[in-house]
């Protein structure tokens, strides 16, 4: 007889087994229905796995990538794989449905999810930027009630999917006044799936801080006063311990009640959607957090297709030589060698590399502070890493993170070269529920304000403010949650704060369209540079990350750039409208074919690349479009770069003496423009617009003319 | 002496981030490698065949990227060494 060994202490929390199991012995794509439960010990780290009527067939042990599940003694039980589950779908592998809530009205509806829609926009960002741009009205102001979020899952999660995670949060940006997203992995996508939503939709204003509790069918708005106030972990905490451990949670800390432009969406105990402040708009409506369960199966194309080839694909992914790579140290590999490349931001990007990095090396990190590695639903790599920082008489906590952009912003960029420190940095932001990207580089602004004498004692009640010391950033980091004194001002990000602040300090808040600049210093990467520029929501590298295009085609050559740029924009995108995560593909060199082919048959959308592509070029089209109709004069104005990076030259590194020119700025823009089918100011011509099936945008872009 | 600095799955198989080897060209460096470290085989050259450079590997000589075995290396360059990445 079969004895299965356990180990918790190598347990990602990957959920892999779950789903296998339940796949295995009922046929339902549904880890309700599951022997194996896995759940997080949070705050302690990893995790607690648990049989109940387990029938030992051992599928399990055959998928868990960390050997935390193992065979003890004996071999599986010879089950039969049970009959897969079949009910009719229109649409397979989604939800099905779109849940709209009016926190004003209370009212709660769903809709059906339209095949065409899903078929024009595939899911997550693509839903999300649709949905926003025909529900959120020209001139909305981003924290009032008329504002909408949107929070969108992909056709993939849920399914077994490798790191299929990623959910989609977006709304009109208070920090930029144009579209905003961000996403975060985790296991919110498939609960929504499982709950029977592949969007929800949430509107209006609470009367009272409330969270939206959902539970499948069962929708309730519901009193949230004892959560208020409380720290986003303590609040996800405090939810998970009277709902149930099954209740995946989004969650907003102080900062996002008090409506701090940068406040971030938490979920999963350290995981954010961080970006273009969609914390704030939930604060706006007295929305503490999202609730939600779901029982119901995910139903597939080609169940029986699909576990075969997620089955091989895993089976590949754990003997590639990347893997252990990424598993022990994650982003915070990145470190190193962007200092050694010159992209490193430093003391709010004044110089582009660090002289000693020693103390943020991922290699530190590890041995330093890391005790758990965590892993994203579905996902063999874990690239999560849990640490423990503790200074005696300083602080002393638990953290997930930091990943790499933590480093760059709240370490180097705001002076640390000790990853405690930044760890425990990254712990405030996480719990004030700040963004950790443009809170390092809000904090990092009002340092060289201070050091500038644009603020002074008087606005910091008599603190100095210096690079690299946790007191001042623990101070400013408060200040901004609670919005008092100088927080008030810099809450509102560098682009507004240095509006108030004057005295030159526009020169260097360093953002694009009012989103504060991530972790790449660019002014010797044209095609990294250009992705800033162009990014959709503003100073932000996600969409494409083409630093290495760069040093492989030379850092200052033009020639190709925006074409690779433009691939850039579409592919990566691609993954944030699948709902799965990016790093199979480029850290375990995962073919694209294997989205392409999963989408086939969880969905059975029959598209090739190219078609997908063209989705997330509509996409793109509309995000901008939704810019174009909300900021007046928004264009080729709005793709420039801060003026630190034309007057200054980098100081240091290796790319000592670099600036950037608005003559090659220009020549990349119009390149780009022209490519993309825009006009030079940046706008889409109404035949791009036309191509790409947006005639409904026509009448915003080009208002009065026929 | 050619300075050799790795970044991510080559720092990670050979489990230290700078080597000094002396090397005419890249051919010879990246064999080196290989004959010290057997694992980077499948790393550096693709299909494990050592002929060319994998697609999955940039290589930067003092600066510049460089996939030719052929270029040559002046004593004292640096050749950084790293697999593709997605970005933090
Ligand atoms: S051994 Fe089989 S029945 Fe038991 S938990 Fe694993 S997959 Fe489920
Ligand atoms: S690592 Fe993943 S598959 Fe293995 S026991 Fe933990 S949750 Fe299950």
């Amino acid at each position: 007889m079969l004895k299965i060994g356990k180990d918790e202490t190598k347990c990602s929390g990957c959920r892999i087994c779950e789903l296998v199991c339940a796949l295995k012995n009922t046929g339902e794509c549904n880890p309700k229905k599951s022997f194996i439960k896995i759940t997080a010990n949070f705050p302690e780290p990893g995790y607690h796995i648990k049989m109940k009527g387990c029938k030992l067939c051992g599928e399990c042990l055959k998928y868990c990538p960390t050997k935390a599940l193992f065979i003890k003694e004996g071999e599986g039980e010879k089950i039969e794989t049970a009959v897969v589950l079949k009910k009719e779908s229109s649409l397979p592998g989604y939800g099905g449905k779109i849940l709209r809530v009016d926190l004003s009205t209370g009212e709660i509806k769903t809709e059906d999810l339209e095949p065409e829609f899903a078929r024009n926009y595939l899911g997550g960002r693509g839903f999300a930027a649709k949905l926003l741009y025909d529900l959120v009205k020209k001139g909305t102001d981003p924290l009032g009630p008329e504002n909408k979020v949107i929070m969108a899952a992909g056709p993939l999660s849920g399914a077994l999917v490798l790191a299929n995670s990623k959910t989609t949060f977006a709304s009109k940006s208070p920090l930029t006044g144009g579209y905003g997203d961000s996403n975060v992995g985790g296991h919110l996508a498939a609960e929504m799936k499982y709950a029977g939503y592949d969007a929800v939709v949430i509107g209006g204003k609470a009367e009272k801080p409330s969270y939206l509790f959902i539970d499948g069918d069962k929708v309730e708005i519901r009193d949230a006063e004892k959560y208020w106030g409380k720290g986003s972990m303590e609040a996800e905490k405090m939810l998970k311990s009277d709902l149930g451990k099954e209740f995946q949670i989004a969650v907003i800390g102080p900062a996002g009640e008090n409506q701090v432009y940068f406040a971030c969406i938490s979920h999963d105990f350290g995981r954010q959607a961080g970006r273009t402040g969609i914390g704030a708009v939930l604060g706006s409506k007295n929305l503490k957090a999202v609730a939600i369960r779901g029982d119901k199966p995910v139903i597939l194309a080609d169940q029986k297709a699909m576990v075969r080839k997620t089955k091989e694909t895993l089976e590949w992914c754990m003997k590639q030589p990347d893997l252990e790579t990424w598993q022990k140290y994650g982003t915070p590999s990145v470190t190193v060698w962007a200092n050694e490349i010159g992209a490193l931001p430093y003391k709010n990007f004044q110089s582009e590399h660090m002289e000693d990095v020693s103390g943020l090396k991922e290699t530190v990190m590890r041995e330093k502070i890391v005790v758990h590695d965590k892993a994203c639903m579905l996902c063999p790599m874990a690239c999560g890493k849990y640490s423990h920082s503790k200074k005696e008489g300083k602080y002393d906590v638990l953290v997930e993170g930091p990943e790499y952009e933590t480093i760059a912003l709240c370490g180097s960029n705001c002076g640390f070269n000790d990853i405690q420190d930044v760890a425990y940095n990254n712990y405030l932001c996480d719990e004030l529920g700040i963004d950790t990207i443009s809170a390092g580089g809000v904090i990092a602004f009002a340092i060289e304000c201070f050091e500038k004498s644009i603020i002074t004692k008087e606005d910091t009640e008599g603190r100095e403010l210096k690079f690299g010391d946790v007191e001042t950033f623990e101070y400013l980091a408060r200040k901004i949650a609670k919005k008092q004194g100088v927080g008030k001002v810099l809450a509102d990000g560098v682009r507004l704060a240095s509006q108030r602040f004057g005295k030159g300090s526009q020169d260097f808040a360093i953002h694009v369209k009012g989103l504060e600049w991530s972790g790449y210093g660019s002014r010797n990467a044209l095609a990294m540079l250009l992705s800033y520029l162009t990014c959709d929501v503003g100073g932000h590298h996600n969409r494409s990350w083409a630093i290495t295009s760069d040093i492989e085609m030379g850092r200052e050559l033009l020639k190709g750039k925006p074409e690779r740029v433009i691939f850039l924009q579409h592919a990566r995108p691609m993954f944030d409208m699948l709902g799965a995560c990016r790093l199979l593909w480029v850290e375990l060199k995962l073919k694209l074919d294997y989205y392409t082919e999963m989408l086939k048959v969880v969905t059975d959308l029959d598209y090739t690349l190219e078609d997908i592509y063209k989705i997330s070029e509509r996409v793109w089209n509309l995000t901008r479009a939704f810019s174009i109709r909300e900021i007046e004069g928004f264009g080729r104005a709005y793709d420039t770069p801060p003026a630190r990076f034309l007057k200054e030259a980098v100081p240091s590194g290796p790319t000592k003496g670099k600036k950037l020119s608005m003559r090659k700025i220009n020549k990349l823009l119009n390149k780009y423009y022209k490519l993309r089918g825009w006009t030079k100011s940046g706008i889409p011509t109404k035949k791009k617009l036309k191509e790409l099936e947006l005639e409904f945008v026509i009448p915003d872009l080009f208002p009065g003319k026929k | 002496m050619i300075k050799v600095e790795l970044f991510f799955v080559p720092k990670n198989i050979v489990g230290r981030e700078e080597i000094f080897l002396p090397a005419k060209n890249l051919k010879e460096l990246l064999n080196k490698l290989v004959r010290d470290y057997p694992e980077l085989k499948e790393v550096l050259f693709k299909k494990g065949r050592k002929r060319e450079v994998s697609d999955h590997l940039i290589i930067m000589v003092d600066g510049l990227s460089a996939r030719k075995l052929k270029t040559p290396l002046k004593n004292g360059a640096t050749v950084i060494i790293f697999s593709v990445i997605s970005g933090g």
